[in-house]
């Protein structure tokens, strides 16, 4: 790369071409965003793309994607912002416009990030912003730090995911620590990492689906975003994939993101997306339901899309859910009309419901342990994922929580 | 007033909520007759969370208490404390020597305790305990300065203070049920009573008191307290961190605890499995012993190394002859001495109850802090009947100085 570089030319920002038929979109912001991205595997899927965002110009360089910006070259002269935050918030504030043509004319965005450094915790709460204020469903995923990364990564984190939550529909944090529960003997940190974009990619792929595959319950771009009705709460998500519906669903019970801390335990609104093969129908849908409503408590609300696919042997299930706590309390906030629908197919809908949805009633079951004072409980401060200490204050000691579980932020790996 | 009174010791625990009533006569001697304890509800990491639950388990503990006693009504309760709200300082109190003869006289005495004493708290918090530190005549320990010619004179102070709404928060739980409370006690000091000899306090010792909600200690070194500290950590930590490690509910948790917690490794076999409820019913499953055992120890550790951070500089092997002494329902874990030997650097041993505590089922480490309020009780009565007989100035100061350790 030449030393001598013009600040103000920027070699690496493409005019994206106006592709009106682009709905989905997937961007990387900062570095582990950009690399988790690149890694993806979503070939074949038509209608997504994936952009990244850098501060960085060489790790730009180095990724195989296609589209991608470079922001912030005039301050950190393409160099980085060098794990500061707040320098990474001064590029993202400059370059809102910019940003924000990312996700221009896209019904559906992934914002995905590594949070805890100077770029992507800082840029992602824009570029979700911009995002929603194009009228996309804004789903981020990111990770955290690992315990042993040191107090001050982690706060960053924590802040970086605290904005967040404000500007995504859904936030879905995943813990770089517990990561290190699922490794097997023998791996090494960069298979560990791994799979967190395989985490990401099966979410992707399994919203993709949803979409533009058909099947016995459809669900469209309004459905989605009826789940996401209120921001800022804590989310759930998981997966699992097995010979029935009814195994995928009691598997999902084992899957390893229940580790998260971060994850809520509980969920007010459940999205559930099955992927099944040619003779996936409705009563296998009916049957599961009963098993879902048993993991997941009987108030929660649920909307059940479920998609054939000839070629699958198996059944994939993907729940992305919503908590509202903390959030209860504020007005939903007011969201502009979808950019495009799908088209839906014709669909058996279910006697007495509608559209793909199987509406619950919803009670609010478990009282709070602690009565918390409604405007101190700003979004996602209360931790859930602590377990019993949920809806405790934090238990700070040297930058680290001692009331997340000690083998969890020490990376022990459980014998199983 | 009469010769038979019953006075009460209330401990608000995480996981229960102990009452013993002792029965003093003439303030000699102390006899327990009377013990109620009720789970406890409202209260997190030592610390009151609903205080109308916390009302209600401590209502039921007293009435039980009362109950079992006869029927009578404790006159008024000395109520240990505990709670990461709790913190402490050290100041000391240098004087010259007035007295032309160099003779240490009351007004010194009197000066640099005034000095050691004195604080700036901020306006949200009070004063738990001021714990006196040996005074020194030109640097020597001396036990009763009075009469000793020398040339300075020292004197330090281990005050303990708190956030003053929770502690009034605390006291008005009491209060409802129109019983006073005498004196607040930090539970450290109570359990360390109960546990170590006056003998263990001299040599230097560390007493850690490993509750469901909180870990409470306290150094002693040259017979006095040095520092006291709680870390609200405790057993309930274990358990969560079982059931998040091992997707099991608190009950189950609670019982792989009890049933394959350890604080050392003993599972040789890495495949080794057992059952989670162990009746051979339909849909027990099992889990991993080596797991339960890795999680365990982590925490334990943890614990330990962090109370070591906690008391820095304070702690120091060569300083603490008589070592760690454990107690507290925790310290039952198998195991757990070792732990303690190996991050403290000295032997570490759980503590057992003295001999005059007769029921068996008051002898378990769950109880010292409970046990420890009511010697304090007895010493603290004593002492004040004591001061009240004596004619010394000096005597009444000391004996409000000694306030609780010897």
């Amino acid at each position: 790369m030449s030393v001598a570089m013009n600040p103000r030319e920027l070699p690496l920002v493409h005019k994206l071409p106006e592709d009106r038929r682009v709905s989905i979109k997937v961007i990387g912001v900062g570095n582990a965003g950009a690399a988790m991205v690149g890694r993806m595997e979503l070939e074949g899927l038509e209608r997504v793309e994936r952009v990244i965002v850098n501060t960085d110009e060489r790790a730009l360089e180095a990724s195989p994607l296609a589209g991608k910006v470079l922001v912030g070259a005039k301050k950190t002269r393409g160099l980085g912002t060098g794990g500061d935050p707040e320098l990474g918030a001064e590029i993202a504030e400059s370059e809102r416009e910019l940003l924000g043509n990312l996700s221009k004319g896209c019904s559906l965005v992934f914002v995905v990030a590594g949070l805890g450094g100077g770029t992507g915790g800082s840029l992602s709460p824009v570029v979700a912003e911009e995002a929603a204020r194009n009228g996309a469903v804004v789903l981020g995923f990111v990770t955290t730090p690992f315990t042993f990364e040191g107090g001050r990564r982690a706060k960053q984190a924590e802040e970086s995911l605290f904005a967040l939550r404000k500007k995504c529909d859904a936030v879905i944090p995943l813990a770089n620590d517990a990561l290190l529960q699922m490794a097997a003997s023998g791996e090494g940190i960069a298979e560990t990492l791994a799979r967190s974009d395989d985490w990401i990619t099966r979410g992707v792929r399994s919203l993709w689906a949803m979409l533009f595959r058909t099947g016995p319950l459809v669900i469209d771009f309004a459905a989605l975003r009826a789940v996401f009705q209120m921001r800022g709460g804590r989310t759930i998500y998981g997966f699992a994939n097995a010979a029935t519906l009814n195994g995928a669903v009691e598997a999902l019970g084992n899957c390893p993101l229940a580790l998260m801390p971060e994850f809520a335990k509980r969920a007010d609104r459940l999205l559930v997306n099955i992927r099944g093969g040619g003779d996936l129908s409705l009563a296998d849908v009916n049957g599961a339901m009963e098993l879902l409503l048993t993991q997941f408590g009987r108030d929660v609300h649920v909307t059940v899309g479920a998609v054939t696919e000839e070629a699958r042997e198996d059944v994939e299930v993907v729940v992305l859910g919503v908590s509202d706590l903390g959030a209860k309390a504020r007005a939903a906030v007011a969201k502009p009309t979808p950019a495009r629908q799908a088209a839906a197919a014709p669909k058996e809908t279910l006697p007495g419901t509608g559209g793909g949805r199987l509406p619950t009633k919803r009670a609010r079951g478990g009282a709070a342990l602690v009565s918390v004072n409604q405007g101190e409980l700003e979004f996602g401060e209360v931790d859930e994922g602590r377990g019993f200490f949920e809806k405790t204050d934090k238990n700070l000691f040297e930058g680290e929580d001692l009331d997340v579980p000690t083998f969890l932020r020490r990376g022990v790996k459980l014998a199983q | 007033m009469s010769s038979n009174r019953y006075i009460g010791a209330i401990e608000m625990g995480t996981s229960k909520v102990n009452v013993l009533i002792g029965q003093f006569e003439l303030s000699k001697s102390l006899h327990i007759v009377g013990f109620g304890e009720c789970q406890s509800h409202g209260i997190m990491k030592g610390s009151v969370v609903d205080a109308k639950r916390a009302g209600e388990a401590v209502h039921a503990a007293i009435a039980a208490a009362e109950k079992v006693a006869g029927d009578i009504r404790m006159e008024a309760v000395y109520l240990a404390q505990t709670g990461a709200h709790l913190d402490g300082f050290y100041n000391a109190g240098v004087s010259s020597i007035s007295a032309t003869d160099g003779r240490v006289r009351s007004g010194d005495i009197e000066r640099v305790w005034a000095l050691a004493k004195a604080k700036n708290l901020p306006e949200d918090r009070s004063v738990v305990h001021q714990l006196r530190r040996p005074f020194r005549v030109d640097g020597q320990i001396v036990r009763d300065p009075e009469g000793i010619v020398g040339e300075k004179l020292e004197v330090g102070c281990w005050t303990v203070h708190g956030q003053t709404a929770r502690l009034r928060d605390n006291i008005n739980i009491i209060q409802d049920f129109q019983i006073s409370v005498r004196n607040l006690v930090v539970s450290s000091l109570a359990s360390a009573r109960v546990v170590t000899s006056p003998l263990d306090r001299q040599q230097g010792v560390l007493v850690l008191d490993i509750g469901a909600g909180t870990t409470d200690f306290v150094l002693y070194r040259d017979g006095a307290v040095l520092v006291t500290g709680v870390l609200p950590v405790g057993g309930v930590h274990l358990t969560n961190d079982l059931s998040l490690g091992l997707s099991l509910g608190e009950g189950e948790a609670e019982l792989m605890k009890i049933r394959h917690g350890r604080a050392t490794f003993a599972a040789r076999d890495r495949g080794e499995k057992v059952w989670v409820d162990g009746s051979l019913s339909l849909g027990d499953r099992q889990v991993s012993r080596m797991a339960i055992e890795q999680i365990i120890t982590a925490r334990v550790r943890e614990i330990f190394e962090v109370v070591l951070k906690k008391l820095g500089n304070a702690f120091s092997p060569e300083t603490t002859g008589a070592g760690v002494v454990l107690t507290g329902g925790t310290a039952k874990l198998d195991g757990i001495a070792d732990v303690a030997t190996a991050v403290f650097g000295v032997p570490a041993r759980v503590g057992e109850a003295p001999a005059w505590v007769e029921k068996q089922e008051l002898r378990d480490p769950r109880h010292s802090t409970g046990l420890g309020l009511l010697e304090y009780i007895l010493m603290h009565e004593r002492e004040l009947a004591g001061a009240r007989r004596s004619r010394s100035g000096l005597g009444g100061i000391l004996g409000t100085l000694f306030g609780g350790k010897k």
